[in-house]
Order: C-alpha cells, then structure tokens, then sequence
C-alpha cells in the first residue's frame, strides 16, 4: 500500500469519510422505511424524523465531501505523475494498473448520484411537510453501497500504484491511434465538436425556457438534454479543446488540461460540465419525484435557480473550450490545426 | 366560539432527561387558541407553564403532539422555516426578559425584524411608538443594563409587540410591574385581543387573573391541564 503518500492518504480519507457519513445515511434510511408513519405524531415518528434530520445533513456533508473526492482522484492523479518515472500527466497514473479507469469511473457515476442528492436534499429543505422522506431514503440506501465501492477500488488503484516502474505517457497511447489514421478521426471530432455546441446550446436553451416556466416536465427535458450532451462534451474536450490547447493535431490527453502549462483549463472546464449535469439532473430527478402537495409548493423556485446555474454552468463550458480554439484561430490566421 | 383556532396544541407531551432518569413535563396536553381570544393558563412554579409556552412559540418541540398553527403544523417544520413563521406571526415575552445586555433599547426592540430585513425607517417609528405606550420612550437610546427589572419587562414586551404578531405568548408579563402598570398592560392586551390578536398569558398573578378580558382559564398542574 502506499497510503504514506500524502495524496493517496488525503484521498482515502475522503473516501472512509464519505462512505462512513452515507453508511450512516443508509442505516437511519432503512429505519424510516420500516417504521415512519408521517400522520403520526407519537413520539417514535417525532424522533424519528429528528433522526432523519441529522442524517440529512451528514448525508449532505458527505455528498460534498464524494465531490471533493472526484477533484482529489484528479489532483492525486496529476500530482503523483511526478513520482512516476514515463507519466507525463495523471493518465500515465490511471493507466498504471487496472484499476484507474474502473475507479475514476466509478467516482464520477458516484459523485454524480451524490450531487443529484445534494440537489433533492436542498429542494427538500424547502420542503414545509415529509413528501420526500422516503425518496430520500432510497437514495440514501443506494449510495452507501456505491460509496463503498469506490472506496474499495480507489483503494486498489492508489494502493497498488508501482513507482518504481516506468509508466506509458499519454502521447504514446493517445496519439498513436491519432497518427496512424488521421482521416478517421476527423469524423469524430467534427460529430464531437458539433454536438457538443449544438447540444449545449440546446441544453441553454431548455434550461432558460424551463426557467422562464419551471414546469415539471420542461424541467426533465432539460435535465435529460444536460445528460445527452455529456459524451459529445467530453468528447469534444478531447478532440478539439486539448489540440488546441497544446497546438499539436495528436494531442488527445485530457489530464493534459489540469497541468500548469495549459493554465489548469480542465478543472473549469469540467467542473462546469459536471455542474451542468448535476444541477440539470437534480432539477429532473425532483420534478420527477414532486407529486406531493408540499414538494410542488416547493418545486418551482428550486427548479428555477437550478435551471438557471444550469444554462449559467453550460455557457461557461462553451466559453472556456472556444478559448483556445479561437486564440489558435487568431495566432495562425483562420487555419485549421487538423490539416 | 367555531372558527379556526390561530394555535393548537394537540396531545402535546413533554419529556426531558438528566441522563439518569426521564422526566415528563407536559402530559398530552390538548388547547386551541383562537384569534380575538385571551387565554390565561394559570399555574403553581414548576408546574410546565413556561415548557408548554415554549412549545405553542415552535422554540421547544414536543416529544410527542403536534402544535398548529394557521393550518400548519409548525412542530414538524425544520428549524428554519420555523424560525421564520415564529418571527411573522408569533410575539414571545420571555419570564427572564432574553434581552440582549450591552445594546440599546431601541436596538432590543427592534431585533426580531433584523434577519427579515425590517428593522429601518416605519420600524424604528413604531419602536418608538411603542415605548412611548409602555412609558419608557425616554430610554430608547439607553443601554438595557441599566434599567431596572420593570423597564426591562416593558421593553421585552415592546420587542414581544413590535412585528405586529396574530399571537402573543407572555410568560409571567406582570411579575416586575406594579400594580397600576400592571393593570395597563392587561388593558393593552385586551385593546389587541378586540383587534384581533389571540394572547395566552402564564401567570400565577393574581392581578392577571382578576382582569375581566380573560376569556378563559385553564389550570397546569404537575404537567396536566385540570
């Protein structure tokens, strides 16, 4: 193990915390779908939801806390690469053992559902009755084990991290596929890049009319888009931002984008993807669940200020990706970096 | 009286603990109050008086019961959404004052419209307005630590006043007053109970008993209403 470095000892300590606060929440979640009875006002349900109350909030905290550990798989993947002789960035630590990729994987589908949490858990402070106890609960119960997941396998991939080998640099993985058949990847860069804008300024568009009208179904539509657009983002992220970035056609590694030479652009760049989708998500997962009489009082004015940092996060994204696509327009007078 | 109590206590029990033993304050106490109407729960010390106002003012939850208030159960709001229904429609005269020492009397009063963002311009006319009322417009501007238990009591009951509550919960209000401002403030009450205000009072004054608005009496003993 090398829990000594101080990176993998920050990162599975984010992950015991994490896991402990949502076993928690699991447990005080199985205890409300057994016995609560909201009509009842007796002095187990009252007790109850006061124990539903605090577990909310170290659910909360550890919702947070799965967040920081998505930016800390990152930052350790990153900071390590120094300590690996060959890893230029963190794809050469990820890529180091079998591990890596199931783990980061696993920790952004985690902190995805865990800031869709933040989301119902915020709306439901909102909330003047119980409509979304049980909701809640669920998902409480269904973190924890996918907590423990990513603890468990985190810990794999940090723990049997070799620094005494040498580790494949990003450049001879990625961009030898990118070399040997450049026509080929034109096709999935244009597809990348133009759904990525299109899809974007779709997802701008649903959030802002939802916002305008916070109607339960415009909301999912939004949030749907949100999720759809993803994998054209990230792809274009990949295909078109990083090249540009470094001004290098093969240039296809994204943990490129978090070092100081290319001005930490990644970690805005996905943190406001991520943020898009979680606050997208969050608004249409709530929609879906607002039948109660408290919950849809409550539902318009959240689906609103989410809708709203939705199209606000979406826009960024846009913004920091055209940056260095337009800055190499400009340095080399209107030609294309691909040819 | 057939329309809507403004506050209701139903089956609302009380039970504390020094960690040894469990203590039942309040046993399954059950009162409506309705607007226009002066309540008076009478009471030896240490019988729940000021627990069962602490409950009905949402700064105190029950262990069991709910308490109502305008169709809401506010015992089961969250902390803050209580907090804010406390604050528009509840007016608290606490027995020890709660005064806040080292600040002005205006400043004290006008404290519960601070979080809302209400406590400038008509607030402060109103502040001062009501001092006037209670005969202590000339220490507006003094520091509470230096009035004595009687000017104290009148400002706590000026900050008690001061949102224009539909319910006002006072805690022994006469015990520092004499008798003439004593029978003032029972005046004061029963002028808010014609406007509309629904008032309970815990008192084991006699004064307060006497006074001939009280539209009904209700007698906490060891935790039970008789």
């Amino acid at each position: 193990m090398n829990v000594l470095e101080p990176w993998v000892l920050v990162r599975m300590v984010a992950a015991v915390v994490t896991a402990s606060l949502f076993a928690y929440g699991a447990v005080v979640g199985a205890r409300v779908l057994r016995h609560a009875h909201v009509e009842a006002a007796t002095e187990g349900q009252l007790s109850l939801e006061r124990h539903f109350e605090l577990a909310g909030n170290l659910v909360r905290f550890g919702a947070v806390a799965q967040l920081f550990s998505l930016l800390l798989s990152v930052l350790a993947a990153d900071r390590l690469s120094g300590a690996i002789q060959g890893a230029m960035c963190g794809y050469g630590v990820v890529h180091q053992n079998r591990w890596g990729w199931i783990s980061l994987g696993i920790t952004v589908v985690v902190g995805l559902i865990a800031g869709v949490l933040l989301q119902l858990l915020a709306l439901d402070r909102g909330v003047r009755g119980l409509d979304l106890m049980r909701p809640l609960a669920w998902l409480c119960i269904a973190i924890a084990p996918a907590a423990l997941l990513d603890t468990i396998v985190s810990a794999a991939w940090l723990g049997s991290l070799d620094f005494s080998v040498v580790a494949s640099c990003c450049s001879t993985t990625l961009g030898e596929g990118r070399r040997e058949g450049a026509v080929f990847w034109q096709g999935p860069r244009l597809l990348a890049t133009w759904g990525a804008v299109i899809g974007g300024g779709l997802a701008i568009g649903t959030a802002l009319l939802a916002f305008r009208t916070p109607a339960r179904g415009l909301v999912t539509v939004a949030g749907v888009t949100a999720l759809v657009v993803v994998p054209f983002a990230v792809g274009a992220v990949i295909l078109e931002v990083a090249p540009h970035v470094y001004e290098v056609p093969e240039h296809l590694c994204p943990f490129c984008l978090f070092k100081a030479d290319a001005f930490f652009i990644g970690y805005p760049l996905f943190g406001a993807v991520f943020l898009a989708v979680v606050w997208g998500l969050g608004g249409a997962v709530a929609a879906m669940l607002s039948t109660g009489e408290h919950t849809r009082a409550a539902f318009p004015a959240f689906a609103q200020s989410r809708m709203i940092r939705q199209a606000s996060a979406w826009a960024i994204a846009l913004l920091i990706g055209a940056l260095p696509v337009g800055l190499y327009a400009i340095s080399s007078p209107g030609a294309s970096l691909f040819r | 009286m057939t329309q809507v109590p403004a506050l209701s206590a139903k089956d609302v029990s009380k039970r504390v603990s020094d960690g040894r033993s469990r203590r039942e304050v309040l046993k399954r106490i059950s009162l409506d109050l309705h607007p226009g109407e002066m309540l008076l729960v009478r009471g030896p010390s240490g019988s729940g008086k000021t627990t069962l106002l602490a409950i009905l003012g949402g700064m105190l939850l029950p262990t069991s019961g709910e308490v109502w208030l305008g169709g809401e159960a506010i015992s089961r709001l969250r902390d803050h959404q209580r907090a804010e229904v406390r604050r528009a429609k509840i007016g608290f005269l606490f027995q020890d004052f709660g005064l806040i020492e080292g600040m002005t009397v205006l400043d004290n009063v006008l404290l519960p419209l601070v979080p809302p963002g209400r406590a400038e311009g008509a607030a402060v006319s109103r502040a001062r307005s009501l001092l006037d009322q209670l005969g202590i417009g000339g220490l507006a501007r003094a520091n509470v630590t230096s009035l004595s238990g009687g000017e104290r009591q009148r400002v706590a009951l000026a900050r008690a006043r001061i949102g224009g509550p539909e319910i006002l919960l006072l805690d022994e209000p006469t015990a520092h007053l004499d008798t003439s401002r004593a029978e003032g403030l029972m005046a004061d009450l029963a002028e808010l109970c014609e406007k509309g205000a629904a008032i309970l009072v815990a008192s084991h004054d006699a004064r307060v008993d006497r006074a001939e608005r009280i539209d009904r009496r209700l007698d906490l003993n060891d935790g039970m209403l008789a």
